[in-house]
């Protein structure tokens, strides 16, 4: 199963990078270079902290049922 | 093999009982809990797995298993040499390190060559990039089904051959559409080696040296992932783009000259799974990731660093050309900063990460990945650009490697 989810999880990725590839070529129309560098940053940078946030919360929870 | 959150319950009693359920289902699963027939022992191996489950994700902060003790690592290091030593599987894994690097280097000298020759816009760069990965996002999941049906052997050399002619093509190749094409039919060419390779793995080495033959496989593509940027950049700024063309062509042709020693590998044709396992392990493995959120969270996240650094790696050499302006040879040193950073993470990770939670080190590769993308695009100097690639590098290895 581990071997199926990984190929899965792969493909999803490469298609992630080609709709990413995608998103650049489409955007770089209107934008600059530099300004979706930036946004590609700032995604980043958001993204991570929700992730950051929702993982500690998800921590905490499982700590608070262990001890209970 | 027993699956994630059902594992085998240890002890006298959970001995009969597993070869009782082994006789009753007799499947893919033999040792697998049936919750439908969940009763006696099964339905307390269920509770204990469930609890034991329970208690691993509880504390995401436990202690990791410990590493391998010195004579360990030296049995492991003995059998490595020991694989190592055997002809076919030298030339097997030769022929996977030049195919692996000589995929990254045809990617990063056909940038070089749209952006700094040709002056391509950032939708021509994407669409070379696309043009790289759709092959691999369609056909991978699929293509090993195929390979099983062809003689393996065959396959390896062909498509070594194949991409040979195909990079020499590129090399004088001065249209952009032209070259759009050969990278597709090129990729896909390589989609069908890569599973080739790790079938013909498993027909080769004796089954005891299995698992480590596939360790090995597996770390070494793992390294030109990490390693594969740095080479090209530096083989760029050497050579020039066309220069690595010809390069890359002779690595494939001495693969395919490797390859073509191994014995005659016949296709498996009818002893291949049956479909009907394959769709009720692919919806298991589904079912599964389903259920854990934080692994959809991480997955979420993962997707979208990907197509973050998807379009990153599209921007950068226009990037480079008109806010750097910079050539091939600075392009080159950008790649190689990003390379090497990539290095530092994952021996970093490799070192440090036991330490703390894998959720951490994903989240905090990618908050890396970002801050190094937010100070790259403020750079109006070379050097300063590749020290925010190397950090870029960094963060994505220190994402990219626990996930």
């Amino acid at each position: 199963m581990l071997g199926r989810v990984t190929s899965l999880a792969l493909a999803v990725l490469s298609v992630a990078q080609v709709i990413g590839m995608g998103i650049a070529g489409a955007a770089a129309l209107q934008l600059e270079p530099l300004t979706l560098i930036l946004v590609i940053g700032c995604v980043l940078c958001a993204s991570s902290a929700v992730f950051l946030v929702f993982h500690a919360q998800v921590r905490r929870a499982h700590l608070r049922r262990a001890r209970r | 093999m027993s699956r994630p959150g059902h594992a085998r319950f240890y002890g006298p009693a959970a001995r009969r009982a597993n070869t009782l359920r082994a006789r009753r289902e007799g499947a893919c699963y033999p040792a697998a809990p049936s919750l439908r027939n969940a009763g006696g022992l099964d339905s307390l191996e269920v509770r204990l797995d469930s609890t034991r489950t329970a208690e691993t994700t509880a504390n995401p902060q436990a202690p990791a298993p410990a590493p391998a003790s010195g004579p360990a690592q030296a049995a492991l290091a003995a059998e490595f040499v020991t694989l190592l030593r055997g002809r076919h599987t030298r030339a097997l894994f030769a022929a996977h390190f030049a195919s692996t690097a000589g995929d990254w280097l045809a990617f990063m000298a056909l940038f070089s060559l749209s952006a700094f020759e040709w002056r391509s816009d950032v939708h021509e760069v994407s669409l070379l990039g696309i043009a790289y990965m759709l092959p691999i996002a369609l056909l991978s999941p699929v293509a090993g089904v195929w390979v099983d049906r062809w003689n393996l052997r065959r396959v390896l050399v062909a498509s070594d051959l194949l991409r040979a002619g195909i990079t020499l093509g590129m090399a004088y190749c001065s249209h952009f559409w032209t070259m759009c094409v050969l990278l597709l039919v090129h990729q896909t060419v390589s989609t069908f080696f890569n599973p080739a390779q790790q079938s013909a793995i498993s027909r080769l080495v004796p089954p005891g040296h299995l698992l480590t033959a596939n360790a090995l496989n597996s770390q070494a593509g793992h390294l030109t992932k990490i390693l594969g940027p740095c080479i090209a950049g530096i083989l760029v700024s050497a050579l020039g783009p066309r220069g690595c063309f010809y390069f890359d062509a002779a690595t494939f042709a001495l693969s395919g000259l490797l390859l073509a020693t191994l014995p005659p590998l016949p296709s498996l044709r009818g002893t291949t799974t049956p479909a009907r396992s394959f769709r009720r392990e692919f919806g298991d493995g589904v079912q599964f990731v389903i259920r854990a959120p934080r692994l959809n969270a991480a997955l979420l996240l993962l997707t979208l660093c990907l197509a973050a650094l998807g379009a990153l790696i599209a921007l950068l050499p226009v990037f480079a050309r008109d806010q750097l302006g910079a050539g091939p040879r600075t392009m080159g040193l950008l790649l190689s900063g990003l390379g090497a950073g990539a290095a530092a993470g994952a021996f970093f990770v490799a070192h440090s990460g036991r330490l703390w939670d894998k959720m951490w080190s994903i989240g905090g590769g990618t908050c890396v990945a970002g801050a190094a993308s937010l100070l790259l695009s403020r750079m109006t100097h070379a050097s300063l650009a590749v020290l925010s690639t190397t950090l870029l590098g960094v963060g994505v290895a220190i994402f990219l490697v626990p996930a």
